[in-house]
């Protein structure tokens, strides 16, 4: 018998656990820790934070569905690993403190064969003074949570502006290293949907506000698309939509400040910036879930296992060098660690070797540098070829061949919505291949017969459609397998 | 020109002519383009399958 233990039950973790206990007897254990209690599908959070969408239509209780699957479920967080065991007792395990402990309670023990670490980001809102819903001053969609204070917030200036007031809405990167600009994207032209469709648009002004080094780059080093004869950056199409619906933008800026009602950034050409505003949707950077790795004394090796980031080191090339000089074979493709076999990562929390967006630092020295985004699809992906990796060992032993995956061959299809609405709403649907650019085999990087971008309604249905979808798969409901990640 | 600073970069962008905003709304062309984005994610999947290395 086999115990497969999963950290994280967002749609990497969940989608490893489904699929081992699909691969896997019942003689084996799947074991998920997760301080949740439900699984939430994050991308319909934009919705729910303009308030067109129920909480309730984003989220599903895990236990009921774990307890169906017989896979069990330990509501936690996980603190610390100890691959090598203790000085005792040299079978691995991985310490949590149990949902609802109370301060100072002693961490629980799961023993484990094979570990995914799945823990997704950590909100890193103290990266920015005064950023974010826990005592700052920015709402954020990132959780379910979060987004129905965002909705609240939202309703809240619409009745003021209701009311003759003028007010300003500022969305976008709470910090020069943020990702997810994609998220923040949505939410913009969500929020600026939403005020047309209340009648309020004219007294509203909305500024994006982005670390990214040009509009359109979404941390991926922008695209480039075939339109009219020409090769043209996806830059032109971006601009030009948020010139379309009156968005003004900040780009290459970080946010060193929010406070009441005023938030203070900088740009990459040394500027200094102030902007007031009444509402604010501004996304923090990611950091790992931060867990602890002790050797089998009990010293600290973190830092063998995890990044100064806090995120795991897997099969990628992590040799500093200058950013001309990476390459998309430096990027990971089993997810496995080097320091212990039967450890993986999938989703956000795998480190990436480094950036693909260019760094831009400031006259100032402020980094200002977009994460590459790490989206559902390529996290799906990890977490499925993790899940095949450890059930092809846990019956074929541990020489057993890896699944690979490369994170820089993958593609990405990417859903943005831009408002909604069966007839009237928009989204802008993007292909890319491969998502890591690869100047060697393509003159700008990526496949153009399969780098493409559109907008329109049909992108909304589209995205409509795979919220259910998704959802249906997460929910494991009949021949969920059949639907790709 | 929506409002923008005199020197923002948006002085300097293109932007759709009516056609093309009357086409991302039309219904009959809208259900045409769902089929084949369609088409083209599932071409993309197939693309990045292709790429995908024996398993090591
Ligand atoms: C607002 C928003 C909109 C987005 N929209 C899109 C989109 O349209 N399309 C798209 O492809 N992607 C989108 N993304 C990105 C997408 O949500 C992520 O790529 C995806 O959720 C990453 O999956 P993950 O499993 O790595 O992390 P998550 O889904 O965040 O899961 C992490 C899990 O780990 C748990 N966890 C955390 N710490 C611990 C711990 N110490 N111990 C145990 N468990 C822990 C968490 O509770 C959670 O269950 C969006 C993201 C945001 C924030």
């Amino acid at each position: 018998m086999a115990k497969i233990v999963i950290l994280g039950a967002g749609v990497a973790g969940h989608t490893a656990a489904t699929l081992l206990r699909r691969q896997l007897g019942r003689e084996h254990d799947v074991t998920v820790i997760s301080p949740e209690a439900e699984w939430n599908w994050i991308p319909s959070n934009i919705w729910v934070g303009v308030g067109v969408m129920e909480r309730r239509e984003v989220v599903f209780p895990l236990a009921p569905l774990y307890a169906q699957m017989d896979i069990a479920f330990r509501p936690g967080r996980a603190a610390a690993l100890f691959p090598e065991g203790t000085a005792t007792d040299s079978r691995s395990f991985v310490t949590y403190l149990p949902a609802g402990a109370a301060p100072g309670a002693d961490p629980q023990r799961e023993y484990y064969d094979f570990l995914v670490n799945a823990t997704g980001p950590k909100l890193n809102f103290a990266a920015t003074k005064g950023l974010g819903p826990h005592g700052g001053h920015s709402v954020s969609v990132c959780t379910a949570d979060h987004a129905v204070d965002a909705a609240r917030a939202f309703r809240e200036s619409i009745a003021r502006l209701r009311h003759g007031e003028r007010q300003t809405f500022v969305v976008g990167m709470g910090h020069g290293t943020c990702t997810c600009e994609g998220a923040a994207f949505e939410y913009v032209f969500n929020v600026e949907h939403e005020l047309r469709r209340h009648g309020v648009r004219d007294r509203a002004r909305v500024l994006y506000v982005s670390n990214e080094p040009e509009l359109g780059d979404f941390g991926l080093g922008g695209l480039h698309l075939k339109r009219g004869g020409y090769v043209v950056p996806a830059r032109l199409f971006t601009e030009s939509l948020f010139v379309e619906r009156g968005v003004e933008w900040l780009h290459r800026a970080h946010v060193r400040e929010v406070a009441a009602g005023r938030l203070a950034c900088e740009t990459a050409d040394g500027r200094e910036h102030e902007v007031a505003f009444d509402f604010a949707m501004l996304l923090p950077p990611f950091r790992g879930a931060g867990l602890a790795v002790h050797d089998r004394q009990g010293a600290d090796i973190s830092d063998r296992v995890f990044t100064p980031g806090g995120f795991m080191r897997v099969d990628a090339d992590y040799t500093d060098r200058p950013f001309e000089a990476w390459h998309p074979r430096d990027w990971p493709s089993t997810y496995q660690s080097p320091a212990y076999p039967n450890l993986f990562a999938a989703g956000i929390a795998f480190a990436p070797p480094h950036a693909v967006s260019r760094p831009l630092r400031s006259p100032q020295g402020t980094l200002i540098a977009p994460a590459v985004p790490r989206t559902g699809m390529t996290a799906g992906i990890m977490g499925r070829t993790v899940a095949l990796s450890i059930a092809h060992r846990v019956r074929h032993g541990p020489a057993a061949p890896l699944r690979r995956a490369p994170f820089a061959t993958m593609g990405a299809a990417c859903v943005a919505s831009a408002g909604t609405g069966f007839t009237r709403g928009s989204a802008a649907t993007l292909t890319l291949y491969p998502v890591v650019p690869d100047f060697d085999r393509y003159e700008f990087g990526r496949d153009l017969r399969f780098t493409t971008a559109e907008i329109g309604l049909a992108g909304h249905w589209l995205k409509h459609l795979l919220h259910h979808l998704f959802l249906y798969k997460a929910k494991c409901r009949p021949f969920w397998w059949l639907i790709p990640e | 020109m929506p409002r923008s600073p005199a020197d923002h970069p948006a002085r300097f962008v293109s932007v759709p002519t009516p056609a093309t905003r009357w086409w991302r709304t039309f219904l009959p062309y809208q259900l045409v383009r769902f089929a084949l984005i369609n088409v083209k994610m599932l071409r993309l999947l197939r693309r990045a399958h292709r790429d995908t290395p024996p398993p090591v």
